[in-house]
């Protein structure tokens, strides 16, 4: 028997496309309003609802509300351009199970729903594989001071938080044991958690959640801080030490002659240019400002973040690269007499960059 | 089908599943006259891109724009905007299903051709 999803968004082009990707696989009904929904809604109808959250007269989340009223164990998939941490919250607050950023292919998409619909019940609630991080739910936990227990997975490890009236009352992460372990989930850079139901255990730790967020983002920014200070000395010593440095034969092999200009500009409340060639390596720093500007198009249209590297054909057919490496930006600007453009992409960039975080690590 | 509506066809030819998403943002109409799957605050944030890109390579002395720029994103997609005087054709396309080199040389030019063909043609009615 196929799922029976109710699918929900004032754009027919939208809808139109939910159904060129699901039709043959799930039963599926188009809403282009969620007063249909409502008007038609019962407790055994669908199996699952994905609605937009931004549609005219009423919201996903009113819509959400209006149905979990009716059916608390309801369960809905979220597919929405705007998906910032603000939204993230209040989703978070009326218990949606799934959430996916516009815009999202088929594969996506099916991924989502086998995985919500092959889930029991009990194991259902907010689960943060996409846009609600952890930190943003341990505060909406303890900002509402309630409880939780939230199983982490990572390559570095696996471990488990309890939260009970927004107290961290236990957490284990590998041999680590209470804030310790907590603080260090925080530090992950990339793992997987899902909530599961609470148990009552006994406490080993009271400590307020939102005194741990606070006390490991600082850590965090610390960290931060003291690695760009350290990497910031890599570059600058290299420039001291020897003629050419380091960076420059790097530079040299990869790219010869055909480099014009680059800054390596230092990412910091004060972006300072660490290295630079061609009379252009200063005015790198001002690219910075590119990567804010996507920011938006990434926060208000679901577009995914940028992963490395920007690039510019200009007028005169050079390209201008521009690039965030852990704490430095580099721009560069390449002649294209010499290298062809799929080259530098494909085999001239991507051994820059490697070659340039190594130098960092040494 | 109009002009722009048929390059857009001829995109989605050549990239097929890979195409995610792409829309033209007229800079006269100040609004998106073609597209697939695209989100209607699209063009606006794409033209504001587009605008301080150039506003930096002028106050830097580099020369304009040439005939695109591209933005290379997780989750393996690529953001290719190409923008003239009168448009600017946004794409969003997976860059495991269809290789980087094969767009970047072949289909981006051809492509690029064509939208500015449309001018030519425009100019001389």
């Amino acid at each position: 028997m196929s799922y029976r999803i109710a699918v929900i968004d004032d754009e027919d082009k939208i809808l139109s496309q939910y159904k060129s990707f699901l039709a043959d696989k799930y039963n599926i009904k188009l809403y282009n309003n969620p007063f249909s929904l409502i008007k038609e809604y019962s407790p055994d109808k669908y199996d699952l609802i994905i609605t937009d959250l931004v549609m005219p007269k009423m919201d996903g989340i009113k819509l959400i509300k209006n149905i979990k009223q009716r059916n608390p164990m309801q369960k809905f998939l979220v597919v929405s351009g705007y998906l910032n941490d603000k939204v993230a919250r209040r989703i978070a607050e009326i218990g949606i199970d799934y959430m996916l950023s516009k815009p999202v292919t088929k594969e996506q998409l099916i991924e989502s729903i086998e995985f919500l619909l092959s889930r029991k019940d009990e194991e259902t609630p907010v689960t943060g594989k996409v846009k609600i991080d952890l930190p943003t739910l341990l505060s909406v936990v303890g900002f509402e001071k309630g409880s939780a227990r939230i199983k982490v997975v990572s390559r570095e490890g696996e471990g488990e938080i309890y939260i009970q009236d927004g107290n961290l009352i236990r957490c284990n992460f590998g041999d680590l044991t209470g804030v310790d372990a907590l603080k260090k989930i925080l530090s992950l850079k990339s793992y997987f958690y899902e909530q599961l139901p609470f148990k009552n255990v006994k406490p080993e730790v009271i400590a307020p959640i939102e005194f741990i967020l606070m006390e490991s983002s600082r850590q965090i920014d610390e960290e931060t801080r003291n690695l760009g200070e350290k990497q910031k000395e890599i570059i600058k010593s290299n420039e001291q030490d020897s003629e050419v440095t380091k960076v420059e034969q790097i530079l040299q092999d990869i790219f010869g002659t055909s480099l014009l200009n680059i800054g390596i500009v230092h990412i910091s409340s004060s972006p300072e240019v660490v290295f630079k060639k061609g009379d252009k390596g200063d005015f790198m720093a001002n690219f910075i400002s590119i990567f804010n500007t996507y920011h938006r198009i990434e926060k208000e249209i679901g577009y995914p973040p940028i992963k490395e590297y920007v690039l510019i054909q200009l007028a005169n057919q050079n390209l201008l690269i521009l690039a965030t490496i852990e704490n430095f930006l580099l721009g560069m600007e390449i002649s294209s007499n010499e290298l062809e453009t799929g080259y530098l992409i494909n085999v001239g960039i991507p051994d820059f960059f490697t070659q340039f975080k190594n130098l960092l690590t040494r | 089908m109009g002009p722009l509506e048929g390059i857009l066809a001829s995109l989605e030819d050549e990239l097929k599943d890979s195409l995610v998403s792409t829309f033209i943002w007229s800079n006269k109409e100040k609004k998106i006259v073609a597209g697939k799957n695209f989100h209607k605050k699209g063009g606006i944030l794409i033209s504001e891109l587009t605008y301080k890109i150039e506003k930096l390579l002028h106050d830097g002395n580099f020369p304009k724009i040439g005939d695109y720029y591209l933005f290379d994103l997780k989750n393996d997609k690529k953001l290719v905007v190409i923008p003239n005087d009168h448009y600017q054709w946004s794409i969003l396309f997976d860059s495991v299903k269809i290789p980087l080199g094969l767009f970047l040389n072949v289909i981006l030019p051809e492509m690029i051709k064509k939208f500015n063909n449309i001018f030519k043609e425009d100019n001389r009615k």
